[in-house]
């Protein structure tokens, strides 16, 4: 990777802040931000963009999920008939709404909640769920060694064990699907070997 | 081409860093010279501090700073460093193993914490009631300037920085051609930088006046 003009460009700035470089590329660009600090300033710049498009994107998505049509309304779409006409097109209608409840409650996204292994306020804004929603993890796997597949837990702020799954990486990320939603708390989440070696550890909100 | 000097446009008006000469500077440290040491503490001053301020929060950072460069200068002094032109590179490797220690303790503590009580605090991220209100207030107007830009655009947005698609894979689904697609992820990215910039100076300035209007009076 070749800096330009001694310094780093946007693209490179905002490919290091999503892993998307190659170790060496890393390491270049990261002795070249030890000693610059135009870089410095550029690439806090990029990395707090890129975390409130990321935040609105998902809160984007989680919002045009719940817009779907109430089911309820399909009922008094149709005129009233009278008879036993009447009756048949309210069972229809009923079969209809039931339907829809039941395509409502699959049609919304979950929503994706991303744990970087940074500190700092963007890594808690972007760790934040809300209560009872399905959600997906993706972590970061920066420094952590490489392994075809690691354990994942959440635990609560009692140190219960409330979600476990496994995963492979992929892009120097890892995602998991949580299914349920957890109830508002505090939690974190673990990255273990197949060793089982706890690797790593993520702090998530759950809003309540 | 065009797209390329977009994206580079921002960082061409400033010059480029004064780099020292890495050997002299390893040289005058080996000598113990006070003005090498000093150099060098610039470097960790700025630098290293952003770099483990980004890493581990703003927690002992001067500790660690400090420790860091001890570290270094240590390991110079006894030899260690065998190509002083390399210096960069081998303040870096000691930098991320300082990193990768302070996380794996930070984990380590947090494990036993929940054995030991769970009434003790868990250590603070830094941030302070203005700064996270001040976030607050950025995500809701990066909400709102994302609904306000063209759908294309959301999408390209959407699809890059959250989903994290590749370009390729973008660029096959949308149909676009990679010079297309850089132009339009930079268009969208700068038009959301730009209103966000607007919208953030027009209802910043006065949330923060109310702000600090409604805190409770101190003493």
């Amino acid at each position: 990777m070749q800096l330009s003009g001694s310094h780093a460009t946007e693209d490179q700035l905002e490919n290091y802040t999503m892993g998307r470089l190659s170790d060496s590329e890393v390491s270049e660009l990261e002795e070249h931000l030890f000693i610059c600090p135009t870089c410095q300033d550029a690439w806090a710049a990029s990395e707090a963009a890129i975390g409130h498009i990321r935040h609105a994107a998902s809160m984007y998505l989680r919002e045009a999920g719940s817009e779907a049509r109430p089911w309820y309304r399909t009922l008094f779409v149709m005129p009233r008939l009278a008879g036993a006409l009447s009756l048949a097109a309210a069972a229809l209608l009923l079969a209809v709404g039931i339907q829809q409840v039941t395509t409502h409650r699959s049609a919304a996204p979950p929503a994706l909640v991303m744990l970087q292994s940074m500190r700092g306020p963007e890594a808690r804004l972007n760790a934040t769920v809300a209560a009872g929603k399905p959600f997906v993890l993706s972590l970061d796997l920066t420094d952590l060694a490489q392994l075809p597949s690691y354990r994942l837990e959440i635990v609560d702020a009692d140190g219960h064990s409330v979600f476990q799954s496994s995963a492979a990486p992929r892009q120097n990320r890892l995602q998991a699907a949580v299914s349920r939603g957890l109830p508002g708390g505090s939690y974190y989440v673990r990255v273990y070997s197949s060793a089982p070696e706890l690797l790593r550890e993520y702090e998530l909100e759950v809003a309540h | 081409m065009m797209a390329n000097e977009t994206a580079n446009d921002s960082s061409d008006t400033h010059e480029a860093p004064d780099q020292p000469s890495w050997a002299e500077l390893v040289d005058k440290i080996r000598q113990n010279d006070a003005n090498g040491m000093e150099e060098l503490y610039r470097v960790f001053s700025r630098g290293v501090r952003f770099y483990l301020c980004r890493q581990l929060g703003p927690q002992d950072l001067d500790d660690r700073v400090h420790d860091t460069f001890l570290i270094v200068t240590q390991a110079i002094q006894r030899g260690d460093l065998r190509e002083p032109e390399r210096l960069m590179g081998y303040v870096r490797t000691i930098v991320r193993r300082q990193v990768a220690a302070q996380i794996e303790t930070n984990v380590q503590s947090r494990k036993h914490h929940f054995d030991l009580d769970w009434g003790l605090a868990v250590s603070d991220s830094g941030s302070n009631p203005e700064q996270n209100a001040i976030q607050r207030e950025s995500q809701r107007i990066a909400l709102k300037v994302l609904k306000s830009i063209g759908p294309r655009d959301r999408e390209i947005l959407i699809r890059f920085y959250l989903y994290e698609q590749s370009p390729e894979t973008i660029c096959t689904e949308m149909g676009l051609t990679e010079t297309q697609f850089r132009l339009l992820k930079s268009r969208a990215k700068a038009r959301f930088g730009q209103l966000g910039k607007r919208k953030v100076t027009r209802r910043l300035v006065p949330f923060l006046e109310n702000y600090w209007r409604d805190l409770p009076p101190k003493g």
